[in-house]
């Protein structure tokens, strides 16, 4: 088995370890075989040839390293420096805690740690420690990659002490989010037990993820960078900002600001990881293992009737089969967690990303009721296409399961046509979550521009079924909830995500150009995406067996 | 601790052992002596606490009242080396399936103290022994239920425990790999070894336990050889002794309605 680099320098500390009371022999064993299994994440039963492929984990450090190029680049601009570090640590923050929400659950919450590791000769704090040091090599991994390319441009244009200063508060940074995570899941845990739990989990991850975005994008937007000189206010809700206490060091330290302000706000950067790491050793961690078991704890459902489902799978499917698999899938989108997780980030995000984009020209306006009158006089509805990126690639989430290896009933039951099974899935899908996401954007956008624009709405809604149509005919045929999410193919979806632009950019300035030369261009639009969609939606699903297996390979 | 008076310690004792979920009580006071050199049947519905004991024993569950001594030594001092003389194989079958069988059977191994060689040696030839050899150094996420089970076997067995908790270790397994462990546990108890084991195969238990302990809602209902069991009972087989004790009778009369429905 590979000894890490790691492993080797935790050796220099294996004094220190014995004095805890940790084995530290026992312990780096288990943190290698962690590492390890870490390396192979996205191992699955079908390639066990194949897998030796590269590694998942330094492939999704490059990702975070891409990103944190823009971040380091973000430095350089000539803003004030409060400013710009505020954006830095936020955007660092943000990934930072959106990763360990998402990831980091996995290794906190594993039971399965406890059913190896703790039946043979190993204390609890041999593993916690063991774990405790996977997590922070996992999150010191990520935060190098994220701010890497940060602390070189900082090094060279504020110097040596900016790259020391910025380091240690990565270190903070890190604790921060570790420690926040770990008091949120363990509040979680003790508030919840078995299945409610796991479901508050994931309404959490999802309300978190949803909210953690929003401000990533608001966040951005929200500050004028244009302004060189000016005053930064702080308001009483910069304090609760985690970025803000982040960035004031900086400001005193390199752009001599003695403001009180940021000392207080320096402060409570210090104050609050070192209140959140007493509170984790005395209250949280020494009942998380305890609660820990609950989430083996069934609980009992309730019984509901699916005679609602069958009315409306009667209504919108024709044949029998598809019917089964359209009420399938609706059922599996209900309770399917994981993906559940994947989904509702990103509907939310279509819902608010045309006005999020509408904000950036906010402060070109002179008042906000000014900016207002713009808005709703304008075309500015038509952003609505931004919103039909955001939800055109997200079928392909509906191929995914934890449970995909269940797919084997595709292949035992007397299923004729996969075609008719997509249809199905498709026809749920839109059903589930398309067209109600959909509607509620419309219910805002009438909000703003009046009922005026329904007929648009209308138009934007067929081009919505013909965006995703398009998507789903460029992508490979996955039956639903047949392949494990760790076998998602980055490049391929980037790909979808590009054709996906394209396309809605097209449309978009296609409905321009018809509302603006004809005073029914809109009705003329709907009929002609009516026709295409119509036309596309009765080629779509021709789809034979060799093709799902071609696209499973 | 010399050998003579090591074999008068028992193996396992339970006293008054309780524990409880939530407001849920799972066991109600447990009282149970552990001679070494047995294979104890350990029985009852789902449900009953049979899991809740073993992972009690085995450390992995706290939050229990009474006193639990494995050879001799009370498990809630919070050291683990009573540890090094169990063995256990999960009903879970929990396993890390991204490993191979070498990397984590030698890390098993190593975790009760084995050097790597010794542990890769005995991994390796055990499984040559169970004929799955050849799968040695692939990943165990490729493996059949049955060779899974397989690695479980050799990881609980690998360290020469003493003490042995088997929960439905057979399942998977084909007819003659049941030959061979079972012969496997004959010569173990033969050898003073003292075996859990925790199974729904009422045959089986029937023929390999020396002791039979069965469990209904928390409480020890019966506790004896199949013999005592049956003159108890007066029933002729386990199975039968099991429905009787766990008050279920109806198995014709679902049975005939399970059909009846079928044919609708």
């Amino acid at each position: 088995m590979r000894d890490f680099l790691f492993l080797k320098f935790l050796d220099r500390l294996k004094k220190l370890f014995f004095t805890m009371g940790v084995d530290y022999p026992v312990m780096r064993r288990i943190l290698q075989v962690k590492l390890v299994m870490n390396s192979r994440r996205s191992a699955t039963v079908i390639n066990q040839e194949q897998s030796e492929r590269k590694n998942p984990y330094l492939a999704s450090l490059g990702i975070y390293a891409f990103m944190g190029v823009f971040i380091g680049l973000l430095i350089l601009l000539s803003s004030p420096l409060f400013l710009k570090m505020s954006i830095v640590m936020g955007m660092i923050l943000f990934l930072l805690l959106t990763t360990m929400i998402s990831d980091f659950s996995s290794v906190l919450l594993d039971v399965q740690d406890r059913a190896i590791l703790l039946t043979r000769p190993v204390s609890v704090k041999t593993l916690n420690a063991a774990k405790l040091l996977y997590i922070l090599y996992y999150l010191a991994g990520i935060t190098l990659a994220l701010a890497g390319v940060s602390l070189i441009v900082g090094l060279f244009k504020y110097g040596g002490w900016f790259f020391l200063t910025m380091f240690l508060i990565l270190i903070l940074v890190c604790c921060f989010s570790l420690l926040f995570t770990a008091i949120f899941y363990f509040a979680i845990l003790h508030l919840f037990s078995g299945e409610k739990l796991r479901d508050i989990i994931n309404y959490f991850q999802i309300i978190l993820t949803v909210f953690m975005t929003v401000v990533y994008q608001l966040v951005g937007r929200m500050f004028n960078l244009v302004d060189l000189n000016v005053q930064i206010a702080i308001h009483w809700w910069s304090y609760l900002l985690p970025s803000s206490w982040f960035a004031a060091p900086f400001a005193i330290l390199f752009s001599g600001e003695h403001r009180a302000a940021y000392f207080l706000l320096s402060a409570i950067g210090i104050i609050v990881p070192v209140l959140a790491l007493i509170l984790y050793i005395k209250a949280a961690a020494p009942a998380f293992e305890q609660n820990l078991q609950k989430l083996n704890s069934a609980g009992g459902g309730r019984a509901k009737g699916l005679s609602g489902l069958h009315k409306i799978s009667a209504l919108l499917c024709a044949n029998h089969d598809e019917r089964v698999f359209f009420e399938f899938t609706c059922s599996m989108l209900k309770s399917e967690r994981k993906l559940k997780l994947r989904l509702f980030p990103s509907l939310t995000l279509g819902i608010i990303m045309p006005f999020i984009i509408l904000l950036s020209f906010a402060h070109t306006a002179t008042s906000m009721s000014d900016f207002l009158k713009t808005v709703s006089q304008g075309k500015y509805y038509l952003y609505a296409y931004f919103s039909i990126v955001m939800y055109s690639t997200l079928f392909s989430v509906v191929g995914k399961s934890e449970s995909y290896r269940g797919a084997w009933i595709y292949k035992a039951m007397p299923v004729d046509d996969p075609g008719l099974v997509l249809r199905g899935a498709m026809k749920a899908f839109l059903y589930k979550y398309i067209v109600p996401f959909y509607l509620l954007t419309c219910m805002i956008f009438i909000l703003f521009w009046g009922i005026r624009i329904i007929p648009d709405l209308l138009m934007l809604f067929m081009n919505l079924i013909l965006v995703v149509l398009l998507i789903f005919l460029a992508s490979k045929k996955e039956l639903p909830f047949s392949q494990s999410f760790s076998n998602e193919q980055g490049t391929g979806s980037m790909g979808l995500v590009l054709l996906s632009v394209l396309l809605c950019g097209s449309m978009a300035a296609a409905h321009n150009l018809l509302i603006t030369r004809l005073s029914y261009g809109a009705a003329l639009g709907l009929g002609i995406s009516t026709v295409l969609t119509v036309f596309l939606w009765r080629k779509s699903f021709h789809i034979s067996w060799d093709q799902i297996t071609r696209d499973a390979e | 601790m010399d050998k003579a008076s090591e074999s008068e310690v028992p193996a396992v004792s339970i006293r008054d052992l309780k524990m409880s979920y939530g407001d849920k009580q799972v066991l109600n006071g447990i009282n149970l002596e552990i001679q070494r050199g047995q294979i104890i049947g350990y029985i009852g519905p789902n449900g009953a606490g049979k899991s809740t004991t073993v992972k009690i024993l085995l450390g992995i569950l706290e939050g229990y009242q009474g006193q639990v001594q494995i050879l001799g030594e009370d498990i809630s001092t919070n050291s683990t080396a009573y540890k090094k003389k169990i063995g256990y194989v999960p009903e879970s079958a929990d396993i890390y399936d991204s490993l191979s069988a070498q990397e984590y059977l030698t890390f098993i191994g190593e975790l009760y103290g084995l050097d790597f060689e010794t542990a890769d040696r005995k991994a390796r030839r055990l499984m040559a022994l169970f004929g799955i050899e050849d799968a040695y150094s692939a990943r165990i996420s490729s493996y059949s239920k049955g060779m899974k089970q397989k690695v479980l076997i050799v990881a609980s067995l690998i360290h020469n425990p003493e003490i042995i908790f088997f929960d439905e270790p057979l399942s998977g397994l084909d007819a003659n790999s049941v030959l061979v462990f079972k012969e496997i546990m004959t010569e173990l108890a033969a050898q003073g070894k003292t075996i859990f084991y925790s199974s729904h195969i009422m045959e089986v238990v029937e023929k390999i336990s020396d002791r039979i302990i069965m469990l209904n809602n928390g409480n020890i209902v019966a506790d004896g050889t199949f013999e005592q069991l049956k003159e108890q009972c007066s029933q002729g087989s386990l199975e039968e002794i099991f429905n009787q004790l766990s008050g279920f009778s109806q198995h014709q009369s679902i049975a005939g309605e399970f059909i009846g429905v079928m044919e609708e």
